[in-house]
Formats: structure tokens, sequence, C-alpha cells
């Protein structure tokens, strides 16, 4: 290996050539190639970290742009994965990238994480934290974990031989709880997160300073104060290949586009917060916020269909799981979404 | 006593932080407040005493000087 590029690094007392060398045996998969997946990869691989996994099955959009920095206007539609490994790979040509053109799922994560070092959680849900986290407990794997509300984020690094994990921090799903495209982000925030990540990957693999294990920082950049929580490890023994299975099994959704839907007699359930925008007023059109949903299954009843929207899918997928179990089954999730409903129906589509 | 709130808490309580008084000062206390004021539900709430997070279903007593935390997950990324 040609050192040149890393002589800075290497002549760190705590990198040195020994260190250089662990970093590029050392093999990271970044999970999500969002806001947090655009911050942490140049910086992984500028680091010389030798071998790079990312996977995620999500296009560009130009929504993504402002801090997904990797990607350009061109590039709108297009793979994340594929346009990630392109960029990548040409400018560290010395790290072996692998794009995995597809969302981690219960079929693909333990054989997946089987093959790396260390996993970066870099995704904007918090489910998909759930699958990491056993899928890590399962694989003896550790994780890096950040996540970015507003101004503030937080960070961890968890299943460092055997320390706390998730489960541990965070013991059960929230019942509601905002992404970036719902609540807003600024570029700096996330990316200085996903710079907090680097820099625990980088601990780990050279073995030096203190990882975040057993804690987690929340740092609140409007103030610059950084609060440190302390949390106690829990053996969660539950977590099993077969609970593993069990509990992720992929659930297919019925999703429907916003056309098919107005020629088909239904409710337009909108779970999204009454304060949110943009509003929308059309035929058949009602707003329950997912949290108040289970509450007010009643004024469903007399509804033909249900097509649930929010403002990003998230939320209508919740929404969409909680009245599949409380049995109602004409339901179906708009592929359009409240920024993409409000274009359609001001340009006019028949019968809103 | 003074409750400090993050993300999304922050949001819904609108506001960092405030002196609450609790007539025993138990942890249930606390958390009755934020469901009544706030209407927050127990699930999606972390409670933090001293930085140390404990759970929401053990009743611990807190103290005047007590620094007390309430957060939840973020999501974004």
């Amino acid at each position: 290996m040609n050192n040149e590029k890393y002589i800075r690094q290497i002549t760190l007392p705590q990198v040195g050539e020994l260190g250089q060398e662990k970093l590029q045996h050392a093999s990271v998969l970044v999970i999500g190639i969002g806001g947090l997946g655009n911050a942490v990869l140049p910086y992984l691989a500028s680091s010389g970290i030798g071998t790079i996994g990312i996977i995620d099955g999500d296009t560009i959009a130009m929504s993504n742009l402002h801090r997904q920095v990797l990607f350009s206007e061109k590039d709108i539609n297009r793979l994340k994965a594929s346009v990630a490994y392109d960029k990548l790979s040409t400018q560290f040509p010395e790290v072996s990238f692998k794009a995995y053109k597809e969302f981690l799922n219960v079929e693909n994560a333990l054989t997946l994480f089987k093959e790396y070092d260390i996993i970066l959680d870099a995704t904007d849900t918090i489910n998909i934290r759930y699958l990491i986290n056993d899928a890590c407990v399962l694989t003896n794997t550790p994780f890096v974990h950040a996540s970015v509300y507003r101004f503030q984020f937080q960070i961890a690094t968890f299943n460092v031989d055997r320390s706390g994990t998730y489960r541990c921090l965070y013991p059960n799903p929230p019942k509601t709880v905002q992404s970036c495209s719902e609540a807003g982000v600024m570029p700096g925030t996330v990316a200085m997160a996903g710079l907090y990540q680097v820099n625990e990957v980088i601990k780990y693999m050279l073995d030096i300073g203190e990882v975040l294990t057993n804690k987690m920082i929340l740092m609140d950049t409007m103030t610059n104060q950084q609060h440190q929580f302390l949390y106690q490890k829990k053996n969660h023994t539950f977590i099993t290949e077969a609970f593993f299975t069990k509990e992720y099994q992929k659930q297919d959704i019925d999703t429907i586009s916003f056309e098919n839907a107005l020629k088909l007699e239904g409710l337009f359930l909108d779970v999204r917060q009454i304060s949110e925008e943009p509003k929308l007023v059309f035929k058949n059109y009602a707003q329950i916020p997912l949290q108040n949903l289970e509450e007010n299954l009643l004024q469903l009843s007399a509804a033909k269909r249900i097509f649930i929207f929010c403002q990003s899918g998230k939320r209508s997928a919740l929404a969409y799981q909680l009245l599949k179990k409380k049995n109602v089954d004409t339901v179906f999730c708009l592929k359009d979404n409240a920024p993409e409903l409000k274009s359609k129906i001001i340009v006019g589509s028949s019968g809103v | 006593m003074k409750i400090n709130y993050f993300g999304e808490i922050a949001d819904t309580t609108n506001c960092t932080s405030e002196d609450v008084q609790l007539k025993d000062g138990m942890v249930s206390e606390l958390i009755s407040y934020l469901q009544i004021a706030y209407k927050l539900q127990i699930e999606d709430l972390h409670i933090a005493i001293n930085h140390e997070l404990v759970s929401v279903y053990d009743d611990v007593t807190l103290n005047d000087n007590d620094e007390v935390a309430v957060l939840s997950p973020f999501a974004g990324g």
C-alpha cells in the first residue's frame, strides 16, 4: 500500500503504520445512504478503511440533494447505492467498495453482517434499528448508531464485546417519531452526527480512546451543549434466530396510486399531525394523526376502503399495520404522500 | 423541580425546560403530569435522573436537586 496518502494520520502516535494497516484490513457496512451515509462514506474511505459495504434500495430525489452531497441533479431517480459506488470508487481506488442495491431485511441481514467487522447505522427509521440491533446481537457484531432530530442528534456504539445494545437504551419502538423528511434537518447537523460515527469506527478499529458503550451522547447544536446519558446493560435472551425471523418477516403492504384510488369508493386518510404542511382539502378526505388512530377507529367503520398517506410514507405504513391488526381489511397505502398529492390536486386531478 | 426536555418531547411541551411541582417527588407523578399536561404516552418517554436512564416503570423518588431529563429516540438520518 502506498502510505503517502495517509502520512498525516500515520504521524499520529495513536495511529502509526500499524494502525494504518489495521484500517486497511478493516471492513465496515454502512446501512443507508441518506444524510448520515453521505457524511460517513467519504471519511471512512479517506481514512483508508479497506472494505466498505453500502446498502440502500432507495433512489435519489431532489429533496435529498441539500444534505446528500455525493449526489447531483443528474443523478435523480438513480439508485443511491449505484451512484455512491461509482463516485467513491473513482475517488478512492484503493478501497474495496461493495454496493448492495436493496434494503436491509430479515433475509439478507445475518449473512451480510457476518462479512463485516462493524456496522454503521445510517438509517432514518426506528423499526429498522431493532432489526439491525438484533442482527448484530445474533452475529456478535458491534454497531455505531446516530440519529437526528432537527438540531439535535444522538450517538452511541452498541454490542462491543457484548456491551449494551439499542434495546438496553430504548427497549421498545416508540408509538410516534418523526424522520428527517417529516421534521426537517440542516445538512450540517446530520453531517456532524455522521462524523461522530466515523470517529467511533476509527477508535474501535484501532482500539484507541473510549468508544461510546453503555452510554449515549445527545448533542444540541443550537446550544452547543453535549449531554451524556448512561443506561443499564440488560440481557435480552429472547433474541434468537427464530425470534428474528418471526419479528421481521416481510409484511407486504398493499399500495395504490392516487389516480387509481380516485376511481374507487373510499376514504383518504391523512395520518399526519394537524399542524403539518401542506394542508390538503379534497373529497372523501379525513385526518386522524397516527397517535390518535387507535382510539378513533369507529370514525373509519363506514368507509368502504381506506387509502392512507402521510408526509413520507413511514407513518402510513405504521397506520396500515395498525388497521390490519384491528381487522380492517380494505386498506391501502397511497404511493403518493402529502407533498406529491398537493401538486396533483393543484393540477386538477379528476374527482378532487 | 427543573425538568429538561429534548427532541420531539421538547416540541410537544413547547419548552426545553420547566419547573414542575411534584407532591411526593416520585417518577410516577412526573409521568402522570406529562400524560395529562402534554398527552405524552408512557411508551414514548425515557427519563434520566442525573444523566442515568431509569425505567419509567420503576417508581423512583426524585430529589429537588436532581437533574431530570425527558427524552425519546430520534429517527432522522
